[in-house]
């Protein structure tokens, strides 16, 4: 509770204190540190001490070639701001992008989860590559000292949030309050990535599609609560500026690079699957799995994943029984199923009292992976 | 405001040490607890009234080792449960449940104390005192990113079931304790069986 406490007093306290005029701030420079005597190097200092345990943290994605992959994504859409940002991936199954005030930006899997193609990746990095370029979280500090009558927020972050002690998740916490901004905020990095998403050669129509995909997922009124999109503009709002600056935008008959997007992140997506299923919030991944697989997503995955929602749920829904059982035989029959399809079959059929469908599935499921580990546990239920 | 703050710290204790009742487990006395006796070869503090609303032991504090008995769950009554959280946010306990059941509602109970990536492997069915049972293990990272390992015994009873869960930090508790909690659960005996 009390690292908790920190990070949501600072961001109300950061967002009712929003008095400060961008106007009064020139972007940060592509290269440099803030000269030592400023405010911004304190932050900057406090930043790196966050950096130093996100980057340590067990959650971070290390696998260098997904890491490579976002990297140039970044670069792509921060142009001469390149040098100055770090991708911190981590391994988070909610959709989440945050942007520290020295450069260093976190990425949680589920964002990569829920990107349809590479422009919509590219939508939220250059959204907070803007907020760098913009030095939001050096303006939202400035209006804090100034409605705090000149008190400094370290030694407040640093006690309440655990700074310092061996807690990376405080580091989050943290990073999430420093990431906070106000809607004025958010707009000027909308605006500023869907600028530099037609420059890089993307199709601006991605940018609202991310933000309408995640109503649409989790509702207008959670979609208000999320940690992402909290301090945001509404989120409909949202949407509806966004598409008018598009529909404004010079066409540039922009790339959505899908098919680089989806191959570069295969190998990883049933483990993201997996941790969103994992996530307990059913409505919203049956809706996610539906749109993945509407968008182009390995069939079997998202099927086996809406069976095991469904499954996990049982009773939930008067039509999750013969739905889950629906999901894993289409997971089946598509190319290639997890293994685990044969075995949820086997278990919902068990469920509603069809055991011998259920230990034909079962004797599938062996077949299809002689070397599970609960092999003994299916063997003790073909028995019964 | 110094002399206030101690008295607040001060009165925090004393509550934190009013609710959490500890007691000494000695090595080699058996103890007796909902249905089940172990037999530890090795000391414990017991915790009475934590969060856990279980039974606890720890040999180093909470956060590095910790083994919950939640024994003689009834049909109907939730599997895991935690103080301040509603008992029907968890998964009630049905004899029916298959062995994949209860690992996903284990599952289900540790994503209540904010664990991620909770992973569950080696299942393995047994029989103690005649009781089909089950032996598991897992993983998760909880939110302070630490990496925990652990290791799960579910015990059919008679309709009821017994759960035991061992948790520790991978770096070095896990394996510093991993021997001593095996050798609690390979110990359970199930009240009133005949073996």
């Amino acid at each position: 509770m009390r690292r908790a406490f920190a990070p949501i007093a600072l961001t109300a306290l950061l967002l009712g204190a929003c008095t400060t005029s961008s106007a009064e701030f020139p972007d940060a420079k592509p290269n440099g540190r803030p000269s030592i005597e400023t405010d911004e190097a304190g932050l900057w200092r406090l930043s790196e001490k966050l950096e130093a345990e996100i980057s340590t943290s067990p959650r971070r994605v290390r696998d260098e070639a997904l890491n490579a992959y976002l990297n140039e994504v970044t670069c792509r859409v921060a142009g001469q701001y390149c040098p100055a940002l770090r991708v911190y991936l981590i391994e988070q199954p909610a959709f989440n992008a945050f942007m520290l005030p020295n450069g260093a930006m976190g990425v949680w899997t589920g964002l990569l989860l829920r990107a349809e193609n590479e422009a919509q990746l590219a939508t939220v990095l250059g959204h907070e590559a803007g907020h760098f370029v913009e030095r939001h979280s050096l303006q939202q500090y400035r209006a804090l000292v100034n409605a705090a009558g000149g008190l400094s927020i370290f030694s407040i972050l640093a006690a309440g949030a655990g700074v310092g002690a061996a807690s990376q998740i405080a580091a989050l916490g943290v990073a999430g309050g420093l990431a906070s901004y106000s809607r004025t905020q958010e707009s000027e990095a909308d605006d500023f990535g869907v600028k530099v998403l037609a420059e890089a050669g993307y199709d601006p129509t991605a940018a609202p599609a991310v933000w309408r995909a995640l109503i649409d997922e989790i509702g207008d009124e959670e979609a208000g609560k999320s940690s992402f999109l909290a301090s945001h503009p509404a989120p409909p709002d949202r949407v509806a500026a966004l598409e008018a600056q598009v529909r404004t935008a010079p066409k540039n008959n922009g790339a959505l690079g899908k098919d680089r997007y989806f191959e570069i992140t295969a190998p990883f997506i049933e483990r993201w699957v997996r941790g969103d299923i994992r996530r307990r919030k059913p409505d919203e991944s049956l809706r996610l799995f539906t749109r993945l697989q509407n968008a182009g997503r390995d069939a079997a995955l998202m099927e086996f994943a809406k069976g095991e929602v469904r499954r996990q749920r049982w009773d939930k829904d008067e039509n999750d029984p013969i739905e889950a059982i629906a999901a894993y035989k289409r997971s089946i029959a598509a190319s290639t199923p997890p293994a685990d399809a044969y075995k949820g079959l086997g278990l919902a059929y068990r469920k509603t009292g069809r055991k011998s469908d259920a230990a034909e599935a079962f004797r599938d499921y062996l077949a299809a992976s002689p070397d599970a580990d609960d092999r003994a546990v299916i063997e003790k239920l073909l028995a019964e | 405001m110094k002399t206030v703050s101690r008295a607040l710290i001060c009165a925090v204790l004393l509550a934190v040490a009013a609710c959490q009742v500890a007691t000494e487990v000695r090595q080699g006395q058996p103890v007796s607890m909902g249905g089940i006796s172990v037999l530890p070869q090795s000391g414990w503090t017991q915790f009475s009234n934590t969060a856990y609303k279980a039974p606890v032991w720890t040999a180093d504090g909470f956060a590095l080792n910790l083994i919950q008995f939640r024994t003689r769950i009834d049909e109907g009554e939730a599997i895991y449960w935690l103080a301040r959280r509603s008992e029907t946010e968890f998964a009630t306990w049905d004899p029916a449940m298959t062995d994949f059941d209860l690992v996903d509602a284990v599952a289900e109970g540790y994503a209540g104390i904010g664990a991620v990536g909770f992973e569950s492997s080696a299942l393995e069915p047994l029989e103690i005192d005649g009781r089909e049972s089950l032996k598991f293990r897992f993983t998760y990272t909880d939110p302070n990113d630490l990496i925990y390992d652990g290791l799960g015994l579910a015990i059919r009873d008679r309709g009821r079931l017994h759960l035991l869960l061992f948790h520790a930090a991978r770096e070095h508790y896990f394996a510093a304790s991993q021997g001593a909690v095996q050798t609690i659960f390979n110990s359970v005996h199930v009240s009133g069986a005949s073996s």
